[in-house]
């Protein structure tokens, strides 16, 4: 019974593993003694207000997020429809999925140093989110388009119903949980891999250039500013992508 | 005039024969009950006839547009019960008729899913009878069409059936539900 209020209380929820890593992070940081290693909850505070008040941090906190938004979108959305195209044609998917499997394997550093010679540098952190989100959105979907219920689908056959009507009606509701879990994962993805390419490409206004910065002068204060930047950008994005779709007929079936 | 004609059909899942040398011929109206024990074939006959299975040998003469009630209510995941009916209905059709044939007007806008057993199956029926009437369809298979509806209900059903014009086949356990039928078939 205890336990089930205490799951059922939003604000305690949120509040209770705030309270408790915050006070691990500064005990770790009293046992460490050393900003260098680990700065106090409050240097980092400290430091995120100094540097929110700065027009550098919104442009690459900005340009972060547009990148990696449109990296994901696009990665996201062929992923969508390779999964269509491999359940679909059987031919398709002999040719597309090892490659798509191949993708998910290589480390991302191998694409970003690839692609980093392919195309100008401002351009590699969107593709490489696109790159690594499309298989996994692919991987989702396709499972969800397998476990249709071919019940179902004989029903619209002898109902004539329509293309659209089916995709619609049987395979929209089916793919929906795969669709959501897939958008949740793309979006951590696309994080991690977007900075990566920037870390590795320094393109101007972007946060992972700042975490390198950071790093090159010991500023680790900096470093966790950054860090957590990105966690909250992640956030935002990701509720970004729902409240899109949530725009469209699509979004409606992925609330029901 | 025959709305129906098989001759020598054969027909077997595996090793397991379920039609040998089978022939029936149904006229072109009425309603006509198939009968039979449980595993007996009732399913695969009309599936047969529906054209959803494929006789070994033999030959099953049916008009082009069937309407098919399947064993399962098969209903379409996040509708309300109109909206069960609208899915394979053109654009606008007016589904209170059909609702109100099998009692469930009054559930028009209730999800699907919050339905009993009993309701499911009739937003199963009134589904097929709507697609039958307004698509004009020459024949109307239903495989178990009552299970789960109590007997006066089911007459009640059945009337409007029979007011509809077109000839049904229809499989039952239920002896009530059989006679009301037209003819009736045993199928062993």
């Amino acid at each position: 019974m205890k336990t089930s209020t205490l799951r059922n209380n939003r604000v305690l929820r949120i509040l209770l593993p705030t309270v408790f890593w915050l006070a691990v992070w500064q005990i770790a940081a009293n046992i460490v003694g050393q900003e260098l290693l680990i700065p106090t909850p409050v240097a980092v505070l400290k430091r995120f207000c100094e540097l929110v008040a700065t027009s550098d941090f919104w442009m690459a906190a900005g340009m972060s997020l547009l990148r990696i938004f449109v990296g994901a979108i696009l990665g996201g959305l062929l992923g969508i429809l390779l999964a269509a195209l491999t359940c679909r044609f059987s031919v398709v998917d002999m040719i597309v999925s090892p490659a798509l499997r191949v993708i998910r394997a290589v480390p991302v550093a191998s694409f970003i140093i690839l692609v980093l010679l392919w195309i100008r540098k401002g351009a590699v952190p969107a593709v490489i989110s696109g790159l690594m989100v499309m298989p996994v959105m692919w991987e989702s979907v396709s499972v969800g388009i397998k476990s249709v219920d071919h019940e179902l689908l004989e029903m619209a056959d002898c109902y004539e119903m329509s293309t659209l009507s089916k995709i619609r009606r049987i395979y929209l509701p089916s793919v929906k949980p795969n669709l959501v879990g897939g958008i949740r994962n793309c979006v951590g993805l696309a994080w991690k891999s977007g900075v990566a390419a920037e870390v590795l490409c320094l393109p101007k206004n972007a946060v992972g250039s700042q975490v390198y910065y950071s790093k090159i002068y010991l500023e680790t204060p900096s470093l966790f500013t950054w860090t957590i930047t990105v966690v909250l950008l992640s956030l935002i994005l990701e509720k970004l992508i729902f409240l899109i779709l949530r725009d469209k007929k699509v979004g409606d079936s992925l609330e029901n | 005039m025959i709305v129906l004609k098989i001759e020598n059909l054969s027909f077997s899942y595996g090793e397991k024969t379920v039609f040998e040398n089978f022939s029936l011929t149904l006229p072109d109206s009425g309603i006509t009950a198939i009968s039979g024990e449980s595993g007996c074939g009732k399913t695969t006959l009309l599936r047969l006839i529906a054209g959803l299975e494929k006789p070994q040998s033999g030959v099953i003469e049916v008009p082009r547009g069937i309407a098919f009630m399947f064993q399962e209510n098969r209903l379409l995941p996040c509708l309300d019960v109109s909206g069960q009916l609208a899915a394979v209905l053109p654009k606008g059709t007016d589904v209170t008729k059909y609702l109100g044939a099998v009692e469930l007007k009054n559930e028009a806008h209730s999800p699907t899913s919050k339905l009993s057993g009993g309701m499911k199956r009739r937003v199963s029926l009134a589904r097929c009878l709507a697609f039958a009437e307004v698509c004009h369809k020459k024949l109307i298979l239903l495989d178990e069409p009552f299970t789960g509806i109590d007997s006066e209900r089911v007459t009640r059903i059945m009337g409007f059936i029979k007011s509809l014009g077109i000839p049904v086949i229809y499989s039952a356990h239920d002896k009530e539900a059989l006679e009301l039928a037209d003819k009736k078939i045993a199928v062993r």
